[in-house]
């Protein structure tokens, strides 16, 4: 009996002590969670609470990648959004092929798979971890149904995925820029040699219709 | 995905789809547990709506959560409290007029029977539909009243048990898929993702849409027959509502039990049983025409082959509680399939690289 009532004690407090153990752990993940999502461009302007709400609210499945493992391929379904935690992801377009373009290289804190989540079109490029990689994925319609719970966080959501995207398009904008000034330079260096190959051609002409006659 | 791909994830869904049948054939032999269960997913899905309207208007999650949980703690109590009573009342007031019911529908086999023996010819064996129905009544009737204690006790224990159970389905919903997701192999993470969010939207639905218009036919029903003064008729537009969920034969079996209760009623005239037949045809016109339609969608409409095959195989392995909840389970599972196999479509080769 004397033994059974201390068992019992001993299994009650290291349950006890377990349960402690679990939230005390529980809450230093949660903390480390609102640290890193606060520098995400996404939760720009989220106060704690909010943060806090949004990891409390949303299923977040954490995913490790090997160097070189691929994360999803362009073309493929899917409507999560992926945040770096740890390590580095390639975004690539024709992946694995002749013309293959690298995008992007992201690192801790970015963000991507907003086109496909947005637009519920199948992936536009192709994403490999570079090497040993965290990710947090984050599924579609849990996003959609926190922002339907939550429209004043929403509109934040909304504006930052905004954001995003033009900030994206100023690259690409400024991209193009780049390749139209190119472009501009070529094509005046292709006149310059037109021209010079004219000239050599008149040049010659003349040379020719003496030897000709000769 | 290439064909090898495909074989694999059917492979591995049917397997896990597999195991999912087995714990839940194991758990449907445990009607203590099996019933709170089902009654929790039930609970789960048709209280989320209120969550969602709670949390917009600014309370927290885990508030909402204990809200609803308090709120279906004290309905439980309550019904606790009132129903084992009531439902002993209703019993035993049935069992007091038993032999008026017993003599009601003895009269009326003896002349129906009567009516169609002379309507057949004559060397064509008497048809003696009153001495079977008899001897079934006086084989079930003791039964029922024998096991009436520990019916009700059960009773107890399940609408105890309920609220605790769909407590914490929505307490931690949110572990459960992070759990899920996370035991995914990361090449099929985006599948499993797509596959989770479509089951749980339709099978919420679905069951939403089956309380509604389960609800919607019990008032039907209720109003009629409290309005004609038909005695029992909150029993009887309970059972109706109950066996709506069963196709095709349950709005039968509905309001056969209907009638037979409805015999209670009559003393000198027939009214309160035509009262009932048009309660709960009214109900059923209702139901088919409109509810079912706009509440529950086509979609779900199972081929009555697969029902009756449910029925029979359901009815055999697990009894009533096989009746009711075995075409809405195959439902769960051919969404679960559709589900699947649209989600497969969607995912294109990922080994060419």
């Amino acid at each position: 009996m004397l033994y059974h009532c201390f068992y019992g004690t001993i299994a009650s407090m290291k349950w006890g002590l377990r349960s402690i153990c679990e939230k005390i752990l529980k809450n230093k993940g949660e903390n480390k969670l609102v640290t890193f999502f606060k520098d995400v461009e996404l939760f720009r302007d989220f106060t704690d609470e909010e943060i806090l709400n949004f990891i409390e609210s949303v299923p977040i499945s954490t995913r490790e990648y090997a160097p070189g493992e691929m994360v999803f391929h362009e073309g493929q379904g899917g409507v999560s959004v992926y945040f770096v935690f740890e390590g580095r992801v390639g975004i690539y377009k024709n992946y694995g092929e002749t013309d293959e373009i690298t995008l992007a290289h992201l690192h801790k804190g970015d963000f991507f798979g907003e086109i496909s989540f947005l637009r519920e079109t199948p992936r536009t490029a192709t994403v490999v971890a570079m090497q040993p990689t965290v990710l947090l994925a984050i599924s579609q319609r849990d996003i959609e149904e926190f922002m339907n719970n939550y429209p004043h966080i929403a509109y934040k959501i909304l504006k930052n995925f905004a954001i995003k995207l033009s900030n994206d398009l100023e690259k690409s904008n400024k991209q193009m820029e780049n390749y139209v000034k190119t472009i501009h330079s070529l094509s005046e260096e292709v006149e310059i040699l037109k021209k010079e190959l004219n000239s050599c051609k008149s040049k010659l002409k003349p040379s020719n219709s003496r030897e000709k006659e000769e | 995905m290439s064909g090898k791909s495909h074989f694999w994830a059917w492979f591995q869904f049917i397997t896990m789809l597999l195991i999912g049948t087995v714990i839940l054939f194991k758990l449907l032999n445990f009607i203590i547990i099996s019933i709170p269960l089902i009654l929790g997913v039930v609970m789960y899905y048709s209280s989320k709506p209120i969550i969602e309207f709670l949390i917009r208007h600014g309370i927290s999650r885990k508030m909402s959560v204990n809200i609803v949980f308090v709120t279906s703690t004290i309905l439980s109590l309550l019904l606790i409290y009132f129903i084992p009573s009531w439902f002993y009342q209703e019993i035993l007031n049935l069992k007091n007029k038993a032999p008026l019911v017993i003599s009601q529908i003895q009269d009326l086999l003896t002349s129906t029977e009567n009516w169609l023996n002379t309507k057949l010819p004559p060397d064509i064996m008497r048809i003696d539909i009153e001495s079977y129905v008899m001897s079934l009544a006086k084989k079930l009737l003791p039964l029922i009243f024998s096991n009436l204690p520990g019916m009700i006790t059960n009773l107890i224990i399940i609408i105890a048990m309920t609220p605790v159970f769909g407590f914490f389905l929505l307490k931690d919903s949110k572990q459960f898929k992070e759990f899920f997701l996370n035991i995914t192999p990361n090449r099929y993470y985006e599948m499993a993702a797509v596959i989770i969010d479509r089951i749980n939207k339709q099978v919420g639905n679905y069951i939403v849409g089956r309380i509604i218009e389960a609800a919607a036919v019990g008032i039907i029903v209720l109003l009629p027959t409290a309005f004609a003064g038909v005695e029992g008729s909150v029993l009887i537009a309970f059972i109706v509502a109950v066996t709506n969920i069963i196709p095709y034969i349950g709005p039968i079996i509905g309001t056969i039990v209907g009638v037979i209760l409805g015999f209670a009623s009559v003393t000198t005239s027939f009214t309160p049983i035509w009262v009932i037949l048009f309660a709960c045809g009214a109900a059923q016109l209702i139901d088919a025409v409109i509810l079912s339609p706009v509440i529950v969608g086509k979609s779900m409409n199972l081929h009555p082959l697969v029902v009756f095959t449910t029925f029979i195989i359901a009815a055999r392995m697990f009894g009533i509680l096989g009746l009711i909840v075995g075409v809405p389970i195959v439902a769960i599972y051919v969404i679960t399939f559709q589900s699947f196999r649209q989600a497969l479509k969607g995912f294109a080769p990922y080994e060419k690289i």
